[in-house]
Formats: C-alpha cells, structure tokens, sequence
C-alpha cells in the first residue's frame, strides 16, 4: 500500500511544483492583448481563407482594431455579422452585397473538343504556363482543380473536366477569381437566379464554332432583346459580357441565345425562359404554317404575282 | 586526343543517347509554302511592334514590323507578297501571338538584293566593323540556338567590361537535332568569318581569343572548322568531351576557358560573349552580304517522321508543311516537338510557324516518347548529382508543392537553366522542369509584389 502512497505523493508533488511554475509564467510573460480583437475574430468565420489579403480571421481582426479602417470588410461574412463587427469595433462598416462565383465556361469533354494528351503536373497554372491543357479552346476552364484547392468552403468540385460551383456554400470569398489562370470565374450578385454568359472565348466565330458546340460566337441577338442594355460586345472582342449590375433577370437574353446556349439562367428565371423559348417556337410555327400556306395558294391570274 | 582528355564543364550532367540520326544528311532548300505566318515576338524581350496592314504588298528582306524598347528585334519578311491579316496565331511556344500572315506570291523579290560575297580572311580584314551592331539589329539577328536573345544586346555590353574571349557554341547537346553540325559542315568560312568580325569588333579594348566549341561525336565538323577557322585569326576549335547539357551558355564557359558565371549575371562579367554557329554565319550575311535573316536551318527528325531531312526552311513556313515536305509522319507518331527532346515544347498542333529560334521539329514514335507515370519522390539524389547549376530539383519541387515560395527563391530557383537533365534521371518520372518552371513564375511574381512594396515605400 505504502507504494501506491509514494507513487501518488512523488507524481503529485511534481504536479504542484509543475502548477506553480505554470502559474509564475504565466504571470511573467502575460502579453496585453485588447480583448476586442478575439471578440471580434470570434464573429468572423474563422474559415481563414485569406480572401481579405490579411493572415487568417485573427490577422484580420488585429489590424481591424488598431488601424479602425472603415474600408477593411470581411468579404465572406454575411451582413449582420459585419454589422456586429462594426458596432464593436466602433466605426460605420461599409455595406457589401453578398456576392457568388460564376464559372463562365461550359467546356465538359462533351462540348469542346480535345487537342491533345496532357502529361504533366496537374494543376491549372502549370498547363497554362505551358499552353492550353488538352482542350482546344485557349479560354476555357482548363479544368484540373486550381480553384477547388484554394477554396476553403468545398464550394468547388471538378466534373466532366471543368469545374462546378455550388452556390449554397459559396460564400464569394473571390481566392477561385485570384488563381484562375485563364480568368473564366468572376463574382456576381448572389440572387435568386443567376444570369451568366457560359463563356470566355475571344476568338473568332468560326473557330469556336470548330472547338466548342456551347461557345458564344457574338452574335448580338442578346444585345438586341436586352431591355436594359446589360449586354455588351465589345468590337473586336468576339464575346457578350453581361453588366450585373444593370442585368434585371429577366430571361429574355438566355431564351434568345438558343442556338450556341451561350447564356446561363439558374434558379427562378428558368420559368421565364421556358415561357419565351415556348412562344417564340409557337411564333415560329406559325410563320411557317402562314409561309406554306401562302406557297399553297393557286395563284389567279388577278392577283398580282 | 582520348576521350577523357578533353574538356568538359565541372559540376553535374548526363549521358545522353545522342540519336543524330540526320548527321549526313546534307542542308536542303525547301520549297516556300504558299503562306508564311511572321509572329511579332520571336525573340526574348519585347514584342515587335508591326508596320504594315491587311492589304500591304511586302518584298522579301523588308521590315514588317521594327524592335519596340531594349531587348527586342526586328521581325523580317521571309517572301515577297501581300499581307493577309495581322491577328493572333499560334506560335511554336504553343501560346497564341499576334503574328503577320502573308500571301507568298512565289516570286521571291527583294526589296535590297543581298550580294554574295565568298568568305575569307581578306573580305574579313576589309569590312568595316563600327557598323556590326546597326547591321545586326537591322536584319533581326537573335540568338539561333534555341534562346532567342537579341544579338544586337550581346554585341553591346554594358559600358566598362571588356570581352576578351569570343566563344561559338558548336556543342549541339541535344539529342536528335544536326543543324548546327551542317552549318558547321558545309558553312564552316561563313561561321569563322562571322567569329572573326565579331572578334574584330569587340578587339577595341584589346586581344581577343576566339574559341570554337563542339562535342566530339562530330568528328568531321571538327576536321573542317579547325583546318578553316586558324586562318581568320585567334581562333582555337576545342573538342569537347560527350556531356548534356554542354551547351549551355554557362556550361560551356566553363568547359572552354575555367570560368565560372556568378549567380544571376551575364556571361560579360567574366568576359566573355557566347554566340550559336548558325548566329556567327547570320551576322556574316547581314554585315558583308547585306542579307536580313529570312530562313533557318531546320532538323526534322524522330521516330515518327518518314524521310529524316536537315531542311533550309524559310521563317513562317509552317510545320505541317515541313513535316508533309519530308513525307509526313508514321502511324505510330506520339508527339510533337519545336526544338530538341531535352528543352523543346511539346505542341498540340503542327500549324505553328517556324520562327528564328527553331533548330529541330521532332516527331517521336510510342517506342521514343516513353511517356510513364509519376511515382513519388524517393529521395535517391540523383538529380542532385546532375543538376549542372548545383541546385536541388527534387526540393525545389517539393516547396513549390508546399507554396513556400520565399524557400525556393532562397534555394536559387531563378538559376535553373530548364536543361531538363533532373527530369531525365529521376527514377519516380517526376516532371521537376515543370515545376521548377511554375516554381519560377511563382518567385518572379513574389519577387515583382516586393519591388511594387519597395517603391510605395
């Protein structure tokens, strides 16, 4: 029994001798901290994706407190929380819309075609660095995942050779628009639906009509539908880009862009769409029917020819 | 000589299967396709900038489009004809540049016919050489060995060094490719002609020494220059033991007169000036004859091609006309090459034009391209061993895996020379250039954001 005691009285002393010299250090190497900047790196989301160019949450939140920068913001953390941060941090934090990323490419294997056998490092920027991966266009989304490891959210897999974002877990922290190589992600308004042209290429028409069957060849039909003249070509540009600030979702441009399905609508505006590519197809049908109609008719020697 | 007597360069290397399947093969001119594709950047630097149009009519040896800033050349109109576009073209690097295209009217004229002046110490001792750097930058002359340097920006040091040793890279390391050992064949009085003009010019400041280098297994090119070359001066035709990559710029310094380039600087601050053979004969055409440089001497070679030719091939013709030129390619063609095996890029389309710094188009067979998986890293250090900058690939690999960008630039990734020698040894097929390319993209990035830093402050 005396053994176990010795055990338990040896172990124990070294304990409390270990406790004091915890405690004396502690004391001795105590760094004043303003308690405001755990507060505040608490409210952020602790995703530390480094979106905000600073190191991590608690980078952020430290150079938040001491510079009191109203143009610093978090640009993953939603709105309420930016308001919190504001009220604690004692300045008027400035207001940003949630933004999402947008992939403005549509190359799966199935739609563009395939140059060449790609033997190397897999990671975007090095097939850039070298030429164009294995697809044919120089512009699309090259597909081996650069973006999908730098998010830090899982918003982003890989399939079919192109990447694919998943709208309810991004959060438009923008690190997948900063390592794109080829420029084929960009930020836009997250809103119920989502209008985007689902394609970067600035080559000429006829070459993308040869490398891609999805490919925006510029034809203009959507800037001419465009109620609010969101859509522009640039001349010389060979490729529509929509102003998201000015698009007010209305459909028309994607029902429009049905021969390349160059343009994009996700989420409630697929009503709208359906509605107008089903009346422009009615419209069409009967053109047609009055056309055969007309041809049908035995011309009379009294109508005029 | 032995083998083990001659010279070669001191730190690391390989022995490479030199396969000059084309070493007999005389230079044949090959017939100018109906359209030549002129990229504006064929050259290290900047871009030309282009100065004529859709519609033009052009003459052969015009300036289509003149040097914009330092580094930089003159792009030169290889055909007579008509401009039909200037727009964006694939070049051989596989990235798409703006280029000039032309409409080959098939009548070759001139806009300045160049004369023909036969080589010899004589015409060398007459002509005036304040005028070589002018003559150079006017007929567009770089680098032909593969790098593209602007020659004009060789030939004029910064004010205050002096060359004394004028070296001609007759090495041809790489695998496959004899261009060079043809020029040097049947070309030998245009290439020592040309070494010693441009000995000539830098001899203001003194002696200069003219060495010619080439590895031994071109024996006869070796008989021919150094029976020619002695005659127009100082020169010393110096075989060189078989080592890869020999021909490289530094390399090769070493290997000839014991020199050691430091880190980051050029070859003038140990006094020397290293040219490509093909370069010395181009400066001997533009300087006596007058002659821009409008063609090249191009390897065709591989598994995959059908007749294996050394072609004189005018600049902008493209590769599928070359590779149909010499018979097409065989079924079992697997890859396609701009350059030699070692350092070329691979492409993915045989519509590139050939342009100043294409030596070779390689079509290798399945059996040649040995395309294998990547393994992982076993740690056997051999490409330490060869690595003949004294550098760490397979680390230099790793912390680029890791993004330990500020490691690499300390472990010296900007002194790679992209030999290729680490990929070629690695027992796990790891493709180290690769990454220490991406590695270097990486570091010159960090590098510019430290500067933009630096100057805000």
């Amino acid at each position: 029994m005396s053994e176990v005691l010795t055990a338990i009285l040896v172990m124990g002393g070294i304990a409390f001798l270990l406790a004091l010299a915890l405690i004396w250090s502690s004391r001795k190497f105590y760094v004043a901290e303003n308690p405001l900047v755990d507060e505040i790196a608490s409210l952020l989301p602790q995703a530390n994706c480094g979106a905000c160019g600073y190191p991590g949450c608690s980078g952020f939140a430290k150079v938040l407190v001491e510079t009191q920068d109203p143009k610093m913001v978090c640009p993953v953390a939603t709105k309420e929380k930016l308001k919190e941060i504001g009220r604690l941090a004692g300045i008027e934090v400035s207001e940003r819309e949630p933004m999402v990323a947008a992939l403005h490419c549509r190359g799966t294997r199935s739609n563009v075609k395939t140059a060449s056998e790609y033997v190397g490092i897999r990671s975007c920027i090095a097939a850039h660095s070298l030429y164009s991966g294995d697809k044919m266009c120089m512009y699309s989304c090259i597909g081996y995942g650069d973006c999908m490891k730098v998010c830090m959210f899982g918003a982003i897999h890989v399939d079919d050779g192109i990447a694919v974002f998943n709208p309810e877990k991004c959060t438009g922290c923008g690190m997948c628009v900063k390592t794109c190589p080829r420029k084929v992600v960009s930020l836009v308004r997250k809103r119920l639906s989502k209008v985007v042209v689902t394609c970067s290429s600035r080559d000429p028409a006829p070459v993308v009509m040869n490398q891609c069957s999805v490919g925006c060849i510029a034809c203009g039909r959507c800037v001419r539908v465009c109620p609010k003249q969101a859509i522009t070509v640039e001349p010389g540009s060979n490729l529509a880009i929509i102003d998201d600030a000015k698009c007010v979702l209305c459909g028309k441009c994607v029902a429009e862009c049905d021969v390349r399905n160059a343009i994009d609508g996700k989420g409630p505006v697929e009503k709208a769409v359906a509605f107008l590519r089903e009346k422009r197809a009615k419209e069409k049908e009967e053109k047609r029917a009055a056309a055969l109609a007309a041809a049908a008719k035995p011309k009379t020697d009294g109508e005029p020819s | 000589m032995s083998l083990f007597d001659m010279k070669t360069f001191s730190m690391g290397g390989i022995h490479v299967d030199d396969r000059k399947f084309t070493h007999a093969s005389p230079i044949e001119p090959m017939p100018v396709p109906k359209e030549i594709v002129l990229p504006v950047s064929q050259h290290i630097g900047a871009p030309a900038k282009p100065l004529v149009k859709k519609g033009d009519a052009v003459k052969a040896g015009q300036i289509i489009a003149e040097k914009a800033g330092m580094i930089s050349a003159n792009i030169i109109s290889s055909v007579s004809g008509t401009v039909r576009a200037v727009e964006n073209r694939q070049g051989p690097g596989g990235f798409h540049l703006l280029s000039i295209v032309i409409d080959n009217d098939g009548r070759d004229e001139w806009i300045a016919a160049p004369t023909s002046t036969a080589p010899s110490p004589d015409v060398v001792a007459k002509t005036d050489v304040s005028g070589i750097v002018a003559a150079v930058e006017k007929a567009g002359i770089v680098g032909m060995g593969g790098a593209t340097f602007p020659t004009s920006v060789k030939l004029s040091p910064p004010p205050g060094t002096v060359i004394d040793t004028v070296i001609l890279n007759g090495v041809e390391c790489e695998p496959y490719l004899t261009a060079d050992a043809r020029i040097m064949i049947e070309h030998a009085d245009r290439i020592a002609a040309g070494l010693a003009l441009v000995m000539k010019h830098f001899s203001k400041n003194g002696p200069v020494k003219g060495y010619i280098g080439i590895e031994a297994n071109k024996p006869d090119a070796i008989e021919v220059l150094s029976r020619i070359a002695p005659t127009y001066g100082d020169i010393a035709v110096v075989p060189l033991a078989l080592k890869y990559p020999q021909g490289g710029e530094k390399q090769l310094i070493n290997a000839l007169t014991g020199r050691s380039v430091p880190s980051g600087k050029l070859p003038s601050t140990v006094g020397c000036v290293v040219q490509n053979v093909a370069t010395a004969a181009a400066i001997y055409d533009a300087v006596v004859d007058g002659r821009p440089l409008v063609d090249r001497v191009v390897t065709v070679t591989g598994g995959g091609v059908k007749n294996r030719k050394n072609l004189l091939v005018r600049l902008g013709t493209s590769f599928a006309s070359v590779l149909e030129h010499c018979g097409g390619v065989t079924d079992d063609s697997a890859m396609l090459i701009s350059g030699g095996p070692m350092m070329g890029k691979a492409l993915n389309s045989a519509t590139v034009p050939v342009t100043k710094g294409v030596s070779g188009i390689l079509v290798l067979n399945e059996d040649e391209a040995n395309l294998y998986d990547e393994q992982p890293c076993i740690r056997c250090g051999r490409c330490v061993e060869v690595c003949p900058m004294g550098l760490h690939p397979a680390l230099l690999a790793r912390n680029l895996e890791i993004g330990d960008y500020a490691k690499l630039e300390e472990l010296g990734i900007l002194d790679c020379i992209e030999c290729g020698s680490c990929n070629y040894i690695c027992a796990g097929h790891n493709h180290l250039v690769q990454s220490i390319r991406l590695g270097k993209i990486r570091v010159n990035e960090l590098i510019r954001e430290r500067n933009k830093k630096a100057e805000k402050k």
